[in-house]
């Protein structure tokens, strides 16, 4: 009985739905204060993501005669759980709901499901901004969901477990990994970026081209919550590298908690700060740099790593 | 893949002014551009024949938000030319510096959407931050940011102190600094080059083919500027340099702009260093001899042209004004063919649309 | 612009200038795609750069101006009854965007238009408002 009532309130509270859901909202300011910072702005009150994620979800959902409404509907829910059962089996501060061997593998897969379901909102919401939104997010996809897979198996193949607590267990009895593999955790970064859809990668949806990609259609609830699963993505995202490739854990738990949050926050800033200093790239750029440039270098990374630990 | 007709416009996100592109694409690529314009049309020329001349001025200002300045200065100068006013010195010294600021006002604009429309928000922060500077300078002379309202036939409607013209040296020289650095990014900015170099090409026979003016023809290697090969005003006394560059791309028109800029603002410090004493207007009348003109200056986008006719009364029987943005608008089916989607919002960006001047 | 006076053989009458200073020559309708084509053959600079059309008591009159080393206006009368002319946008395609402005100001026929369509005004409005009998308010 009273292991239900932990399961339930873990799921709602920690590391589920509610922590997540704040987590979101404050990377989601962090992020946009640190652009407007580099953009010469003041930037929004730390309050607007959730703001503007209730006014989202008061307003009515509308959709065109011409779209599916019950994929419309189901899409975004269905997005939203997976990068929420994601976040489930990420450490935070090192504490964790649960893990398994493999659950990094899980997690991955898990994060990339909404990808997907973007692509097929596009489809489904129909009009023409969104069919070629759905095919960019497709195409751009396939550019970073390699690299990632390939950067993140370098920390795996180190610590010799699928596991990520492990992983981050590894690097606290020698060092943070990202010294070792500097080029993995680039190329992740990279293909993170791609992931979340943010400037230069923000081709599917890009604003001046396509208008809101595959999200053009979506309004009311649904893009509310297809904005939260974007926002928690990026919070899951981050939380991951920061356990792969910089998970030294400092003794003392509040000084833990500080190190960890302060290194998440750093890769928040550092992926703004990306965001800012580039123009966004064309699709035919994208799949060269995904293909031609980041493939490369994370196996080049790989072998380095397997090189160290031939050696050790 | 099959075709697909996306709408960009009436209303669309790199539009800042309504036109409409019906643009086919398969896959990713142009295969065809079906454009209307018209959308704000307001029959500005069939209603000034209906106001006295003066009248006329505050209504042709609202030709355009940006180039505001350069209408009325182009019709006052037509106008003064027909009735034989000679305008004050320091009026057209005056005239003269608003136009230059405007053009500073709108290559800034310009640059900051073009920031915006290839991802690269900063840019247009920076290049709208900086604008704020000589809106500043404009509002302080004429009391308007946009409709400054500066010109009347016969001279200009603003008389700044000496101790408002040392105020606006100080922004100038403020501005001139945070230029320097755009004109670095348009330079040097890798990002920046990647999206612009090599986009929307044309060359001088595409130029003369289709008319195209200002910048856009500058940038193609074309050597023509009205303020030095048709002296107007008091250009013959100032000495500025006109920009030309060979590439014909998007990049190119990025920097002939901004290195315009940059001689507009040495125009202004050196307008302002030799500005005469005396009055800033003279009595028109009310009536104008019978007889026409062609009355021309180089807007910040291109030659503007008006045709003025009089028949001796009260009100001018025709004004014919020519844009620089219908010939640009003419060249984009043609220079829309066969790229992607993506290339398209830079090129059409780069092409700096006035659709209002346009509409008319 | 010496050269075109003799290549078309134009009477010394038929020259003359608007002010500031640009020489304009009246054409005959007919002669106007040859001085077009000549204008834009001898000088590699010139371009067109606007169609002035405009309505008189008797005739509406065409103004092309030329743009290039030396600018030019070639004046063409075109009776009311029946405004017909060659359309010049094969020569430049310059040309196409004011003469459909034109054709629907003031209800110019240009034969050759690449384009018939509206340019500025609603698809389906044929009533030429720029001339002087159109009125300008409503009633």
């Amino acid at each position: 009985m009273l292991d239900w009532l932990l399961l339930t309130l873990q799921m709602l509270f920690f590391p589920g739905l509610v922590f997540q859901f704040a987590g979101a909202m404050v990377f989601e300011w962090i992020y946009r204060v640190s652009i407007a910072s580099l953009e010469g702005r003041i930037g929004p009150p730390w309050y607007q993501p959730l703001m503007d994620f209730l006014k989202l979800i008061s307003k009515e959902d509308i959709l065109p005669k011409s779209a599916n409404r019950w994929a419309a509907t189901l899409l975004p829910v269905f997005s939203m759980a997976c990068v929420f059962t994601a976040g489930m089996y990420v450490p935070f501060a090192g504490t964790v709901f649960d893990s398994f061997e493999g659950d990094l593998v899980m997690v991955v897969i898990l994060l990339s499901v909404p990808s997907l379901g973007y692509f097929l909102n596009g489809w489904a919401t129909g009009g023409s901004y969104s069919l070629i939104g759905a095919n960019r997010s497709l195409l751009q996809y396939f550019s970073y969901e390699v690299p990632f897979l390939t950067a993140v198996a370098g920390p795996a193949f180190m610590a010799g477990s699928w596991s990520i607590i492990v992983i981050k267990d590894y690097q606290s009895q020698f060092l943070s990994l990202v010294f070792l593999a500097p080029l993995g955790f680039l190329v992740a970064l990279v293909a993170l970026i791609g992931k979340l859809k943010r400037n230069p990668f923000d081709i599917p949806k890009a604003k001046s081209e396509i208008v809101a990609g595959p999200l053009t259609e979506t309004s009311g609830e649904s893009l509310a919550l297809w904005h939260l699963t974007l926002q928690v993505q990026a919070l899951i995202g981050i939380f991951l590298l920061v356990n792969l490739f910089l998970g030294k854990v400092y003794p003392g738990a509040l000084v833990n908690f500080l190190f960890f949050l302060g290194k998440a926050v750093a890769v928040q800033i550092l992926l703004g700060l990306i965001s800012v200093g580039y123009a966004r790239t064309s699709i035919a750029n994208l799949t060269d740099i995904g293909w031609k440039v980041l493939v490369p270098l994370s196996l080049l990374q790989f072998l380095v790593l397997v090189i160290v630990k031939g050696l050790a | 893949m099959s075709r697909l007709v996306i709408p960009i416009g009436p209303q669309h996100p790199i539009l800042k002014e309504p036109i409409s592109l019906k643009v086919e694409v398969e896959g990713e690529n142009i295969t065809h551009v079906d454009l209307q314009i018209g959308f704000v049309h307001r029959g500005i020329e069939k209603l000034v024949e209906s106001l006295n001349w003066v009248q006329a001025v505050p209504l042709i200002e609202r030709i355009c938000g940006i180039c505001s300045h350069v209408h009325t200065t182009t019709y006052c100068q037509g106008v003064e030319q027909l009735a034989g006013i000679e305008v004050p010195k320091r009026a057209l010294y005056l005239r003269t510096l608003m136009c230059e600021l405007e053009r500073i006002h709108s290559h800034l604009l310009w640059l900051g959407i073009v920031g915006r429309n290839i991802g690269q928000e900063a840019m247009f922060m920076y290049a709208w931050r900086d604008r704020e500077l000589v809106m500043d300078v404009m509002e302080a002379f004429s009391g308007g940011r946009v409709s400054h309202q500066a010109n009347t036939i016969g001279g200009v409607r603003f008389d700044p102190s000496p101790a408002e013209t040392a105020a606006a040296q100080k922004l100038l020289a403020e501005l001139e600094s945070k230029v320097v650095a755009l004109r670095n990014i348009v330079e040097h900015s890798e990002s920046f080059i990647s999206r612009t170099a090599g986009m929307g090409v044309m060359n001088r026979d595409d130029i003369r083919r289709y008319g195209l003016l200002g910048p856009v023809a500058r940038a193609s290697g074309v050597d023509f500027d009205l303020r030095r090969d048709r002296p107007y005003s008091v250009y013959p006394e100032l000495d500025f340099k006109v920009i030309v560059r060979r590439e014909g791309d998007v990049w190119a028109r990025a920097m002939v702009r901004v290195e315009e800029t940059m001689q507009s603002i040495a125009i202004c410090h050196h307008i302002i260093n030799k500005l005469p004493g005396g009055a800033v207007s003279v009595k028109a009348p009310r009536r104008v001899p019978v007889g026409e003109v062609i009355s021309r200056t180089e807007a910040p986008r291109g030659e503007v042209v008006y045709y003025i006719r009089s028949e001796g009364g009260e009100h001018p029987a025709r004004v014919k004004v020519r844009t620089p943005t219908l010939p640009t608008l003419a060249s984009f089916p043609e220079l829309l063919q066969g790229v992607s989607i993506a290339d398209m919002t830079v090129i059409i960006s780069g092409a700096d649309l006035c659709i209002a001047c346009a509409d008319r | 612009m010496h050269t075109l006076i003799t290549h078309l053989g134009i009477p010394p009458e038929a020259v003359g200038t608007i002010p500031p200073g640009i020489s304009s020559i009246q054409l005959p309708a007919e002669a106007l795609p040859d001085a077009a084509q000549y204008l834009l053959n001898i000088d590699q600079s010139a371009y067109l750069s606007a169609i002035i059309v405009q309505e008189w008591e008797m005739n509406f009159e065409l103004i092309y101006l030329f743009t290039g080393n030396e600018d030019l206006c070639l004046r063409i009368n075109l009776s009311m009854e029946t405004p017909l002319i060659q359309s010049i946008c094969r020569l430049t395609p310059a040309a196409s965007f004011y003469e459909r402005e034109a054709q629907e100001m003031f209800g110019i026929h240009f034969i050759g238009l690449d384009n018939p369509a509206n340019l500025l005004l609603p698809e389906n409005e044929h009533n030429h408002p720029m001339r002087q009998s159109h009125p300008e308010k409503e009633a």
